[in-house]
């Protein structure tokens, strides 16, 4: 495992796993970078659960839908 | 008894040949479309028959019990028996056939180590082909999966031959529509998985399925509608799982979802200018790389999911043959990201078939849904993305319904947990049925979560969970403990799933 600061922007730490051969990068970001990158997608997060309750939903005509080829 | 059996080398005019009747000599054959895919089917360097076997006076059960529903009551008298046509990989002659029926288990290794199944020759003016049993093309390099298959044995004149795959037969569209052979696929291998359920004969279940009155006739049966379809599945003893297609439905990694357990799925279709149309899947080619870039249409930011790898479906097509590839394309249809295409046409383009809903018949037990999984993944994907994982798009949720047994012997052979997490694991007790969703990055696991399938959706159905990766859990842990964020937390994840998550962090 390495460490390096990503950038003075974020702040934040970088871990960069080998597995395999194959690299992971995992961010360790401070608490307050961490918190402002949450709240930006807030929405973004609610807007997906909506739409997948929405898709949970069978309408009537689902039930009625004929296959006959 | 000379006339018992009819042995030739397999070409495409001698499975015509050993397929017609009385009503329909080889040369209409040869314009059967089912018969031409066989052939095709058959020939090809995967599979490689050479040698067909007829046994000229078969007792085929399923058609049986069609003659006496149906056939037998009609002015024009129909046979009652069939031909069963074997095919081998092996080329040999009568007398080598013959040595092998009547020696030992040595003279029979020619027979028996070349079998590539059969197809029942129905007597009848169309529909000839009744129930067919063939053998898988190869996996290449595990890319073609065929989870939904099972052993089948055949008695060819005292001698037992077997082969793996999953029973099709054409509709006959008297007593069968395209969606009762997609159900009769189905339930043909959820017997042999929940066992207790039924395995119905295309008759039985047009029977079921018209306990729902519509109004197109029972029989003559034209087809059935999804209410028709679910009235089926409970008459045989299991439950029907529903998906209507909207925007936001990962179609792939739903189909995947089920169909990696070895549960098939009836995938409703519209297929432009001809209707709905029911087919059973079966299996789905996985590729190394994603063939996608979304399966959904809608612009949530949705989990990235195994579905983008895969290409192609295998479904029992009754309007096309067993095994038939369904390619994976992106849409242009309004509200969907993927159609299909496979050998339905028309002036020589491909039709793409729009997907319109989806029906599993799965057993009671199992209540929590993939949907339900899909929305707690999407809930980790989302703070992963945004504060855990940095550049690159190697993230991937492997999410799929499985068994107790089934998932102990998995951990046990992929060697991915250490001795006393194995043990631990091993001698737990666990519910029957459990979603796993496996999250890797470029194709290493970094963690898996087991949800409780016989739980509730509404409350928190984890079951456990195991980190693959000590980094990856060390950098989960300090967000996990990191006061400022914890709110926030809790809303992405939902207090129950961020605590449970927490307390496996700091195990």
């Amino acid at each position: 495992m390495t460490l390096k600061q990503e950038s003075p922007e974020t702040k934040a730490t970088v871990a960069t796993s080998l597995f395999a051969g194959r690299k992971v990068v995992i961010r360790q970001l401070d608490a307050n970078t961490a918190r402002m990158a949450l709240q930006m997608r807030v929405a973004d997060l609610d807007a997906t659960v909506q739409s997948l309750e929405n898709a949970k939903t069978v309408p009537p005509e689902a039930l009625k839908f004929e296959f006959s080829i | 008894m000379a006339d018992a059996f009819e042995l030739r080398n397999f070409t495409t005019e001698n499975l015509y040949s050993v397929l017609q009747n009385e009503w329909l000599p080889a040369t209409d054959v040869a314009n059967n479309r089912h018969a031409k895919y066989l052939a095709g089917y058959l020939e090809s360097p995967e599979i490689g028959a050479k040698t067909i076997v007829a046994e000229l006076d078969y007792v085929d059960a399923d058609y049986l019990d069609d003659y006496v529903s149906y056939y037998s009551r009609c002015f024009q008298t129909y046979q009652r028996r069939c031909k069963r046509i074997h095919f081998f990989s092996h080329a040999f002659d009568v007398a080598q056939f013959r040595v092998a029926i009547h020696g030992n288990i040595g003279d029979a290794k020619l027979l028996t180590d070349s079998y590539l199944g059969f197809v029942v020759a129905r007597p009848l003016p169309d529909a000839i082909i009744g129930r067919t049993v063939l053998a898988l093309y190869p996996p290449d390099d595990g890319r073609r999966n065929y989870p939904c298959v099972l052993e089948y044995s055949a008695t060819l004149f005292g001698l037992h031959l077997s082969v793996r795959s999953l029973a099709f037969q054409e509709q006959d569209t008297v007593l069968a529509a395209c969606a009762t052979v997609a159900l009769w696929c189905c339930l043909d291998k959820t017997r042999e998985l929940f066992p207790g359920s039924l395995s119905p004969t295309p008759a039985e279940i047009t029977r079921a399925a018209n306990q729902v009155i519509h109004h197109a006739r029972p029989i003559p049966s034209r087809g059935l509608i999804a209410d028709q379809i679910c009235s089926a599945i409970r008459q045989a003893g299991l439950e029907h799982e529903v998906v209507w297609m909207n925007d936001s439905t990962p179609i792939l990694s739903l189909l995947y979802g089920h169909l990696r357990m070895g549960l098939p799925v009836i995938l409703g279709v519209d297929i432009e200018g001809l209707g709905g149309h029911a087919i059973a899947v079966a299996g789905y080619s996985l590729l190394r790389t994603r063939h996608l870039q979304r399966e959904i249409a809608s612009n949530t930011k949705s989990a990235p999911m195994i579905g983008l790898r895969i290409n192609e479906l295998y479904a029992h097509d009754d309007g096309i043959g067993p095994f038939s590839r369904l390619r994976v394309e992106p849409s242009t249809a309004p509200g969907r990201a993927v159609h299909f295409t496979g050998t339905w046409e028309r002036g020589g383009n491909h039709l793409p078939l729009v997907p319109k809903l989806i029906v599993v018949p799965v057993y009671h037990k199992i209540r929590v849904t993939y949907l339900d999984i899909q929305v707690w993944v999407d809930r980790l994907t989302a703070v992963l993305s945004t504060v855990v994982f940095g550049q690159g798009d190697g993230m991937e949720w492997d999410v799929h319904l499985t068994m107790t047994n089934q998932i102990k012997r998995e951990m046990k052979e992929s060697g991915q947990l250490a001795p006393d997490e194995l043990d631990s694991f091993l001698f737990s007790s666990q519910p029957r049925f459990m979603w796993c969703a496996i999250l890797r990055w470029d194709g290493v696991p970094l963690m898996r979560l087991f949800f409780d399938a016989t739980g509730m959706s509404r409350s928190l159905p984890l079951f456990t969970v195991l980190w693959h990766d000590t980094e990856f859990k060390v950098a989960m842990r300090a967000y996990f403990e990191m006061d400022p964020i914890r709110d926030l937390l809790i809303h992405y994840l939902t207090r129950p799933f961020f605590e449970e998550l927490r307390k496996s962090a700091l195990a």
